[in-house]
């Protein structure tokens, strides 16, 4: 197989969404939760993004991270710092962070207006 | 008898990048291990779990190889690209600098690996088949061999794209049920092909029987008086 010469080897042309402004809410259940994940640590961010996989095909990353990320847009959420990557903000725009206090099946939910289906266990969407 | 079979209807797709191993695997029917060497084939289904492309996958340090009929190239290109989404991920068509032979042995073991001598990559990836990858300029010698290739799908059950694998078909339903991982977690129609392998019902099978035992509207390819078809699972006796 002829892979020693992959730099020169045409790229398959992409036409990537263009970024979208994210507007976001985030219930007071889940701010709460936020609020308590955070503790006294300064400059934490909850990064919401999103992976290709799961039962529909994307899937929702959330982390808690420190300083901000290359290519995601900031957003000041009711008191809680946010950072939505650019390439999958056509998908996160519009969405709902929630909280759901459950023994099963409980912990952050995301309700999204983008998302035609949604899997099972909330998360991943199509 | 052993023969080879060029396949310029098939393309080299290299998925470049530190996140290929874990994007082709999280889209695919078949487990694809962040291993080296390793060689398999996996099926890229939609919601519905119908197959969208078959894929001969060889796993590289760099990214992951794959081999893709090249009548549905374009759809599963527009299948993976929307779901990149900034990840390290990159596609780079190759088709043009290597050659893909199918090359038909006696039985042997399955060995999931590739290797590369002398500029053929080869991956067996069946117990009696291997995949051969050829740079370019090697891949003079080699011709397509139809008849022979038609014969071999037929005595080994081997479905193939535009015959037996269509988008109308879930995999379970065109033979390609040894590539669905029964135990890999989440990828887009996996719910689908669970739930049927659970209750045991697939509704539709591969079969390989004589052509005149067969329902003519479901055969599939035929050779020598035995054929392929897709038939309902009740009609298999």
């Amino acid at each position: 197989m002829d892979c020693g010469t992959c730099d020169s080897a045409p790229a398959v042309p992409i036409e990537a969404p263009a970024p979208v402004n994210v507007n976001l809410t985030i219930t007071d259940k889940a701010r709460a939760m936020l609020s308590d994940a955070f503790g006294d640590t300064e400059g934490q961010s909850l990064l919401v993004g999103v992976l290709s996989g799961g039962c529909s095909g994307y899937m929702y990353d959330l982390q808690i991270i420190e300083g901000t990320e290359p290519d995601c847009q900031s957003l000041d959420v009711m008191g809680i710092s946010v950072q939505v990557p650019n390439a999958s903000s056509h998908l996160l725009d519009g969405i709902e962070i929630d909280y759901e206090d459950r023994l099963m099946g409980g912990g952050f939910k995301i309700n999204n207006p983008n998302a035609g289906s949604t899997c099972g266990c909330g998360e991943s969407f199509g | 008898m052993s023969f080879c079979h060029l396949r310029p209807d098939i393309g080299v797709l290299f998925v470049r990048g530190r996140d290929a191993v874990a994007f082709i695997d999280g889209l695919s029917t078949n487990h694809v291990p962040a291993t080296p060497g390793t060689a398999l084939r996996t099926v890229f289904t939609d919601r519905a779990a119908k197959v969208i492309a078959v894929a001969t996958v060889m796993v590289r340090e760099e990214g992951v190889v794959l081999l893709i009929h090249r009548e549905r190239w374009q759809t599963l290109l527009e299948h993976l690209t929307p779901r990149m989404l900034g990840q390290e991920v990159a596609l780079l068509d190759l088709s043009n600098r290597n050659r893909v032979v199918y090359h038909t042995m006696p039985d042997g073991p399955i060995e999931g690996t590739w290797s590369t001598d002398d500029g053929i990559t080869s991956a067996r990836i069946h117990n009696k088949l291997s995949i051969l990858v050829i740079s370019g300029q090697n891949s003079a010698t080699y011709a397509q061999n139809t008849e022979a290739w038609t014969a071999w799908r037929v005595a080994n059950r081997w479905p193939e794209e535009g015959f037996e694998i269509t988008s109308k078909h879930h995999p379970y339903a065109c033979g390609l049920e040894s590539l669905v991982h029964e135990n890999k977690g989440c990828y887009l129609g996996q719910e689908v092909l669970t739930r049927m392998r659970s209750r045991g019902k697939t509704g539709w099978v591969l079969v390989q029987a004589p052509s005149d035992r067969l329902p003519q509207e479901r055969i599939t390819t035929s050779h020598d008086g035995m054929s392929l078809a897709i038939v309902r699972t009740s009609e298999v006796q």
